[in-house]
Order: C-alpha cells, then sequence, then structure tokens
C-alpha cells in the first residue's frame, strides 16, 4: 500500500467516512496486532490493545500530517496505548483485601492465561516461539519496546531513533544491552533451542 | 580487550558494522574467553531466532470489535469510559467504595472456598440496569457430520415473518426469514476456531453465541484468570475453556468489568456464580446448550 493510496482514504476519513475508515483498518489491523502481541505478551491483550489504538488513531486523524507514513504513525500509537493500558493496570488503586487475591507479579498471570485452552500439542517450533515471547515478556517495557520494534517491526535504528525522540547512538546501545538481557532470560531454555 | 568492552560490541560485530581491527581484537578475546564467546553466540542464535518468529494472526472477531468501539467513539462529546471516570475525583471516591465492597465480598466468600474470585465493577457509578428482553426463541443444536465437520443447527421461532441474518465475525452465514419453526444450518467450523453468532432482528442485536469447535465430553475444571473483562468476552472465556456452548440473550451493560480467577471448578459451579453476579438468568435449551438472559 502505497502512502498515496492511504491519503485519499484518510482524506475521506477525516470527512467522517466510517467505510474509508473500515478499509483503513483492514490495511492495518494485522501488523497493529502483531506488534500489540509482541508487546503486550498475550493475545487478549493485544486485541484490548489494537481496539484502543484503532479508537484513538481514529480520534487523532486530525493531527495526522497528510504526507506522513501512516503506518509510521500507528506503530507509535500502539505503542503509547501499550504503555498507557500497562500504567493503567498497574497503578489502579485496588483496596488491599482483593490485592491478596491476585496472583504476585505479571509474569505468573501471564504464563497462566498463555496457557492455550487447546487440545493440540504444540510443535515444538511453536514452543520455542512460546519461550521466546515469553521471555521477551519479561523484559521492562522499554527494552521490549526497543526489540520489538526492531525484530520484528523490522524498523532501522534509524526510524526508531526517530519515533522514540532519541539518539541514533543511545537506541544500539540499549539495544545491545537489550538483547544480552534477552539472552540471559533464555540461557535456561538452552536445551529447547539446540541447533 | 575487557569482557564488559566485548559485550557492548556484540551487536556491532554480529552486524559487521565494526572495523576491522576492532574485530580481530574480539575475536582474540573470544578465542581465549569461553562466556564472552557463548554470550556471542547465544545474541547470534536469538537474532536468528527472531528473524524467523512467525506472524500472528489475529482473532476473527477483531476487525468487527475495532469498528464497534470507533462507531461507540464518535459523538461529539463521547462517553467517557468507567477507567477515565474512576481518576476523575469526583467519581474517585464512589469508586473506591463500590471496590471495597465487592472487595469485602469477595474476601469473605474466598475464605469459604477457594475456588473462585470473582469480582465485577460496573462504570460510572451506575448499576447494571434491567434489560427489557424481547427475542426470537431460539435452540442450538450441535452434529458432526461424517467428515467429522462440526456443524450448527440454529432453530428459530418468531410469531410473524421476521428478517433475521446471522453474522459470525464480520462475515454473514445466514439470512433469511423466520417464521415458525425455521431451521438454519450454519456453514462448516475449520477445528479450533471460535464462532461468535450474532442474530440481528430488527436491526439490533438479540442474541450471541459462543460455539467451541469441539464439543468436549468429558467434565473440564480449567485453570482461568481474567482481568477487566467484558461480559461477554468473560463467557467467551468459559465457553472455549470449558469447550461448552453458550448462549447470550439480551444486552448487558458494555461499561461492566469483571475480574475471574478460578482454580478450576465443575461448569455449573461456575456458571450459577456468575449468572449470580453479572445479574443473569440460566437456563438449559432441550440440546442441552446452556442460555443466560440478560435481566
Amino acid at each position: 500500500m502505497t502512502p498515496s493510496d492511504d491519503s485519499q482514504l484518510i482524506e475521506r476519513c477525516r470527512n467522517g467516512d466510517r467505510e474509508a475508515f473500515d478499509e483503513l483498518v483492514r490495511r492495518y489491523e494485522r501488523q497493529a496486532y502483531n506488534l500489540a502481541y509482541r508487546l503486550a505478551g498475550n493475545y487478549d491483550d493485544a486485541s484490548d490493545v489494537v481496539v484502543e489504538a484503532f479508537v484513538r488513531a481514529f480520534q487523532g486523524l486530525h493531527t495526522f500530517r497528510g504526507d506522513a507514513n501512516f503506518g509510521t504513525w500507528l506503530h507509535r500509537v500502539v505503542v503509547n496505548t501499550f504503555l498507557d493500558m500497562r500504567k493503567r493496570s498497574k497503578g489502579r488503586q485496588h483496596v488491599s483485601l482483593e490485592e491478596q487475591l491476585e496472583l504476585d507479579g505479571d509474569t505468573l498471570t501471564r504464563q497462566i492465561e498463555d496457557t492455550s485452552p487447546g487440545p493440540q500439542e504444540l510443535v515444538e517450533q511453536e514452543e520455542r516461539e512460546e519461550v521466546l515471547q515469553r521471555a521477551i515478556a519479561q523484559l521492562s517495557p522499554d527494552r521490549r519496546i526497543l526489540i520489538v520494534l526492531y525484530h520484528f517491526e523490522n524498523l532501522s535504528y534509524e526510524e526508531i531513533a526517530q519515533m522514540l525522540k532519541l539518539p541514533v547512538g543511545t537506541v544500539k546501545s540499549r539495544l545491545n544491552r537489550a538483547r544480552l538481557a534477552l539472552r540471559e532470560i533464555l540461557e535456561p531454555s538452552r536445551e529447547l533451542f539446540g541447533r | 580487550m575487557r569482557c564488559e568492552h566485548f559485550r557492548e560490541l556484540i551487536s556491532a560485530y554480529i552486524e559487521r558494522s565494526i572495523a576491522p581491527p576492532l574485530a580481530a581484537k574480539m575475536d582474540e578475546h573470544a578465542a581465549e574467553c569461553a562466556s564472552c564467546r557463548a554470550e556471542l553466540e547465544g545474541v547470534r542464535e536469538l537474532w536468528q531466532m527472531m528473524a524467523e518468529a512467525k506472524r500472528v494472526e489475529p482473532p476473527v472477531s477483531l476487525h468487527s470489535r475495532i469498528m464497534q468501539e470507533v462507531y461507540a467513539s464518535v459523538p461529539a462529546a463521547p462517553a467517557p469510559r468507567w477507567w477515565e471516570l474512576a481518576w476523575r475525583p469526583r467519581f474517585a471516591f464512589a469508586v473506591a467504595a463500590v471496590l471495597a465492597l465487592l472487595a469485602l465480598v469477595v474476601w469473605s466468600y474466598n475464605t469459604q472456598s477457594n475456588a473462585i474470585a470473582l469480582s465485577v465493577v460496573s462504570g460510572g457509578g451506575s448499576p447494571v440496569s434491567p434489560v427489557a428482553v424481547s427475542t426470537l426463541p431460539t435452540r442450538f443444536e450441535p452434529f458432526l457430520t461424517d467428515d467429522g465437520d462440526l456443524r450448527w443447527m440454529l432453530k428459530m421461532n418468531a410469531s410473524h415473518p421476521t428478517s433475521v441474518e446471522v453474522v459470525a465475525g464480520a462475515q454473514a452465514v445466514w439470512s433469511g426469514s423466520v417464521a415458525q419453526e425455521t431451521t438454519a444450518v450454519l456453514p462448516a467450523v475449520p477445528q479450533g476456531t471460535v464462532l461468535d453468532v450474532r442474530v440481528v432482528w430488527d436491526g439490533s442485536n438479540v442474541l450471541r453465541a459462543w460455539l467451541p469447535a469441539e464439543i468436549s465430553q468429558e467434565q473440564r475444571k480449567p485453570v482461568l484468570v481474567l482481568k477487566q473483562r467484558s461480559i461477554e468476552e468473560t463467557l467467551a472465556h468459559i465457553a472455549r475453556a470449558y469447550g461448552v456452548p453458550l448462549v447470550l440473550v439480551g444486552e448487558t451493560d458494555p461499561l461492566t468489568r469483571v475480574n475471574l480467577e478460578s482454580t478450576g471448578v465443575a461448569l455449573d459451579e461456575m456458571l450459577t456464580r456468575l449468572a449470580e453476579k453479572l445479574d443473569l438468568q440460566i437456563s438449559r435449551a432441550e440440546d442441552g446448550t446452556t442460555v443466560l438472559t440478560a435481566r
């Protein structure tokens, strides 16, 4: 999809054309979902993030410059939505009694939620991917975002630097550290990855 | 070369963006230092693995969900979401009070039985309003064809000829006129799919059903952990986890959020608790489908 195809669609959206937005969503929902999934670590949260991100995108269309790349802009919206939703769910004021009922730590909860209730046995490849995804989910949000943008969304160092408003050198060194951290998390699972 | 320095350069080394003299120094160090060598190999493998990772497919219902939310957000002064309300000073106290009350209820309940912790938060300070239900009586009958395909027979009954469309996700799978005892056979479901079937009648949704792609024979007691789900999502999860069809009739409060933790209980118990908390009436259709009606 070239930017020029999108810009016509976006113009129509700005004029309140619902069908145009429907089409725009169809073009980008898969990409947005993949990004959200890698950031959130599970399918359900990914859906929530994507839905909220598109609502924001729709409401914020008037701030989007027609000549810019919609995909890149949407990337940023998804990342910000993920961070906001994460902040909300962590910062919510629960009465202390209720906290006792919640499982300790995001990781454990996420592990249970990640268990797909399906009778199919996981093939080795899928197991590896699950372990990888869970490891990514254990990174801090900042590191996770870097890893996902570079390795899954295939953005360049420069594109990431632009999106996050950081110097390119900083992005490179932080990404390096994120890779080392990820490797350390995966270390115990080495038998699964023997090549 | 110090190990610390080596590690800082690992990415550049792998990407070959490093000057040859420096790369040579790294080779030297790697030859002597086993742990740095392992680190380098580890990162290299990891890089490769991520490059090969497959794209995931969004769920079938995602698109309609997105559009629904977008359309709902369209009015000039959009209704604030419940979490936005919770953070406005006026409402914070009210919400905290509701949470406190529910937490107390859940906690005292929990001391009796560790099996389920269920809390429901309704949005905006307004109670879940009773719904006037005008429904199209329906019945789902699952059956397996000779090829092992799962099909659903939907039997509907209307007092006068009514135009009905059955929609799964964004796709209409059946449409027609329903009169006395009309039967629709819905298309085959690929293994692992969950059908979200909506009967659209007079332009409004009156029925939603979650039909797992296989009917489980054995009694499942899955562990469930759900946070901040809408009523529909909660029921969809339960239908999938237990492998049973669930049908929801009527409109539920879209702002209500459910927290659910269950360490594994039988389906009947789960549904009874849920119906209590969500103010739903449980009944069973002849084919065994569980029907939940919003009051």
